[in-house]
């Protein structure tokens, strides 16, 4: 059977009544799991096994493809209106997210993050689709060497992405590589920092440690402060006109959410890295990339800024299944429960499923895309409606949050310590707020030390204790590179500030 | 005396409180790792069988997979020898794995040894594999190599590294191991990507892995080498054949204490599950090797021999 009467064969399995309606079950709740803090794809998936066992392997892969779609999109609506990211990947959209939802202009940014999202999830298939014929190529290239390099280029990023606070951004990466550092050790397979605890065993968990430093903490601000999350604004205004002026901007900044995308494909395809890495390098790009004069207006509420990370992190959907389906290298937590669908239902990830399942495979693509155009759709409808969230005040909103965010915390593992853990990390972000350290970096630093450790350890293994081998291979020399352009532009940056300074204090 | 034999039976069955049923609640199946992954999907494959065969006991409960992952699968482990030993809480174990502490004599928070063992449930043999495009094409070519081979793992402790430990010290030949990769198929493909110049897989990964024809496969440990893997030697043919008796099981044990009708109730559920011909296909399907044992008994003894066999090798674990 030729590709196209492949891609029609899906299709029609695709509009099937049943098929369509675990599509839109996925859809729904992807959305509902995406937006409540703490919850995610990987919980909505791991939840959705046992019921996708008695499906049909098509069924099973449409609902897992209709939830895995639209966990990213919902996920920024938190980011948005509470400064908090759904997910990792989420977090890059605080930036320019939430200075807007303080603006009363929450609509706009939904508008804006859901069709970037929508529109990044469709070029990153459309990407994915490219890449199957060098899928094999693109993984065996990235080895310890280029994820090393990779993980310091996401730290400097996401410092840069903080403007003028690059140095208090890094302490408070520094903060967040000492947390990760707690628990187990893969290589001596001793307990590090842990004082005893069992709770420490396996480290502070990503989620509670993300719900305390973001949602915890802002709540605790918006409750020392009072008032409403919106400083300005008029809630009259936040309807769905203002929504659909943001939908309307990805395309006036067309280069942008191609620019996101392409990255979001391209890093989201490297195990682990992906998702969050991809966002903020997508974003210290579009402010790089903007005019010199529009720059200082990122981190204040720039919708660039809102679009890059979104369209990026939807794409990234599209690549991280590249190394899923072709080496059975699950890409993140998400992927890995997706991975053991596939085999429950008697497929076998790896360099054949491309000829062996192809329908499948095409099932999962078309999936993807109609539901993320869905979850788009949907969050775009919805939008004006949660937007006025930012109009309550903080003392109906901050217990209301508190508590999601807490039952949040303690319903991934049942584990009362997760909540302890959540308090705790609420306090230490919210000191962080008040001193003016920006908490952004937090969530990278916590994904990538590992990795960065790990990969820096095996560096040093493949190349006998040296790490010339850094030099050796032309992905880490392109990496390499990209990190010099980075301090570079910063250096740029930081003495050509200090000139125009002087030049006005003069 | 008929009269008065009768009216004693009756007496005693009215004064014996009647045994209840067994399941009558919800069974809590403990996997000592998160979702995905060889242990949470053969697991939830199982689950919808054993509840097909309460179900045809007349008992309609769940069966209910509870991911506990942490601290190598001990934290599970630790969990389920505290619970009640009353057959609602099971788990499954990876034999050597969970059995480290006791080869090492340190202290893992539970006593492998006495777990109540319901059913081995899988068995999975190991195969060396190195790259098709690399030099190594046989253990000869590994033997006589000038230097110590470079081994991608998972980690210290980890049932395949305990397996590699033991083929090269066995075999003689210095290994450094290089951790981190988070599963097989990593450590696979960082094979095939030449981080490092070898490593052993189970033998369904394998042959899933090397469809495309990328690796040699160089030895297979087993009395019986498949016969798909042409170029490969197993123990007996280097002359060591208790290598060929390291292997992966997959054991399912309840708390200690457990009473034999609980076990043996168990037991006839995993059993119905495991040969049940639709996972069976399933099996097959995927590379997975899926196996009963024939009784708690014969599973007990599989454990001992496994663990008594690694015991010899503890000094190279510790």
């Amino acid at each position: 059977m030729d590709t196209l009467a492949i891609i029609a064969t899906a299709w029609s399995d695709l509009l099937q009544p049943w098929s369509m309606f675990y599509l839109i079950l996925g859809v729904v709740i992807g959305l509902v799991f995406g937006v409540l803090p703490g919850l995610g794809g990987t919980t909505a998936l791991a939840l959705l096994i046992p019921f996708s066992i008695g499906m049909t392997a098509s069924d099973a892969i449409i609902l897992m493809a209709g939830v895995m779609a639209s966990t990213p999109t919902s996920g920024a609506v938190t980011a948005i209106l509470l400064n908090t990211p759904g997910t990792a990947p989420n977090a890059a959209t605080t930036l320019d997210g939430y200075p807007l939802a303080k603006q009363g202009k929450a609509g706009l940014a939904i508008g804006a993050a859901s069709m970037a999202s929508g529109v990044g999830g469709i070029l990153g298939i459309i990407f994915l689709i490219a890449m199957i014929p060098i899928t094999r190529e693109i993984v065996l290239m990235f080895g310890p060497p280029e994820f090393f390099l990779l993980t310091i280029l996401g730290l400097i990023s996401v410092s840069l992405s903080t403007g003028a606070k690059f140095l208090k951004s890094l302490v408070v990466g520094a903060f967040g590589v000492i947390v990760s550092c707690v628990g187990y050790h893969f290589v001596t397979g001793e307990i590090r920092f842990s004082g005893g605890l069992d709770y420490l065993w396996d480290g502070f968990k990503l989620v509670p440690a993300m719900i305390g430093f973001f949602a915890v903490s802002e709540m605790i601000n918006l409750w020392a402060k009072g008032g409403s999350i919106s400083e300005g604004g008029d809630m009259a205004k936040v309807n769905l006109k203002q929504v659909l002026q943001g939908c309307w901007l990805p395309f006036k900044h067309w280069s942008v959410t191609l620019r996101g995308s392409a990255i979001g494909t391209g890093v989201g395809a490297l195990p682990g890295v992906g998702g969050t890495v991809a966002a903020f390098m997508a974003y210290t790009l579009a402010v790089a990339s903007a005019k010199p004069a529009d720059r200082e207006s990122f981190g204040q509420g720039n919708i660039i800024g809102v679009i890059a990370p979104e369209a990026s992190n939807n794409a990234k959907e599209g690549g991280a299944l590249v190394p899923t389906l072709a080496f059975g290298i699950p890409g993140s937590a998400e992927m890995a429960v997706f991975l053991s669908v596939l085999v429950l239902h008697g497929m076998v990830p790896g360099p054949t499923i491309m000829t062996e399942s192809i329908d499948i495979i095409w099932i999962l693509i078309l999936a993807t895309v109609v539901s993320g155009i869905l979850a788009s759709a949907i969050t775009i409808l919805t939008a004006s409606s949660m937007a006025k969230l930012t109009f309550v005040d903080s003392k109906t909103l901050v217990p209301v949050v508190l508590a999601f965010a807490l039952i949040g915390s303690y319903s991934l593992n049942n584990e009362f310590l997760d909540v302890v853990a959540a308090l705790g990390f609420g306090v230490i972000g919210f000191i962080f707020m008040r001193l003016g350290f920006p908490r952004i970096s937090f969530p990278l630093a916590l994904v990538l030390a590992p990795i960065m450790e790990t990969s820096y350890y095996q560096t040093m293994k493949i190349g006998d204790g040296s790490l010339g081998i850094l030099f050796d291979r032309t992905p880490s020399i392109v990496i390499f590179a990209c990190i010099i352009g980075c301090l570079l532009y910063f250096l740029k940056g930081f003495v050509f500030d200090r000139n125009v300074a002087s030049s006005a204090n003069a | 005396m008929r009269f008065l034999t009768a009216l004693l039976a009756l007496g005693v069955a009215f004064a014996t409180p009647a045994q209840a049923a067994f399941p009558e609640k919800n069974i809590d199946f403990v996997i000592p790792y998160g979702p995905g992954g060889g242990f949470d999907t053969l697991t939830r494959k199982m689950i919808p069988y054993m509840e097909e065969y309460f179900a045809k006991q007349g008992s309609k409960i769940s069966v209910v997979p509870v991911n506990m992952p942490g601290a190598s699968g001990n934290k599970a482990a630790a969990y389920t020898s505290r619970s009640k030993p009353d057959g609602y809480t099971i788990q499954i174990f990876n034999i050597p794995g969970h059995g480290l502490g006791y080869i090492t004599d340190n202290n893992a928070g539970y006593d492998i040894t006495e777990m109540t063992w319901i059913n081995q449930v899988g068995v999975d043999t190991y195969v060396v594999i190195t790259s098709g495009a690399g030099e190594l094409k046989s253990i000869d070519n590994i033997m006589n190599l000038g230097r110590d081979i470079k081994v991608p793992e998972q980690g210290p402790g980890s049932t395949s590294n305990m397996a590699n430990k033991i083929v090269w010290t066995t075999l003689g030949k210095g290994a450094e191991y290089i951790f981190g990769y988070k599963s097989s198929q990593e450590y696979a493909t960082a094979v095939l990507r030449g981080d490092g110049d070898l490593t052993m897989v189970v033998v369904g990964s394998a042959k899933r892995y090397n469809k495309a024809g990328d690796y040699n496969i160089v030895a297979h440990f087993d009395a019986k080498v498949d016969p798909e893997f042409t170029n490969a030697v197993n123990g007996a043919a280097l002359g060591k054949p208790e290598l060929d008796e390291v292997n992966l099981l997959r054991m399912v044990a309840g708390p200690p204490g457990m009473s034999p009708e609980v076990t043996n109730t168990l037991h006839a559920a995993l059993k119905y599950a495991v040969e049940h011909p639709e996972l069976q296909k399933w099996a097959a399907d995927t590379q997975n090797g899926v196996v009963s044992s024939e009784s708690p008994e014969a599973a007990q003894k599989r454990l001992m021999r496994a663990l008594t066999l690694y015991k010899q090798f503890a000094d190279i674990f510790k």
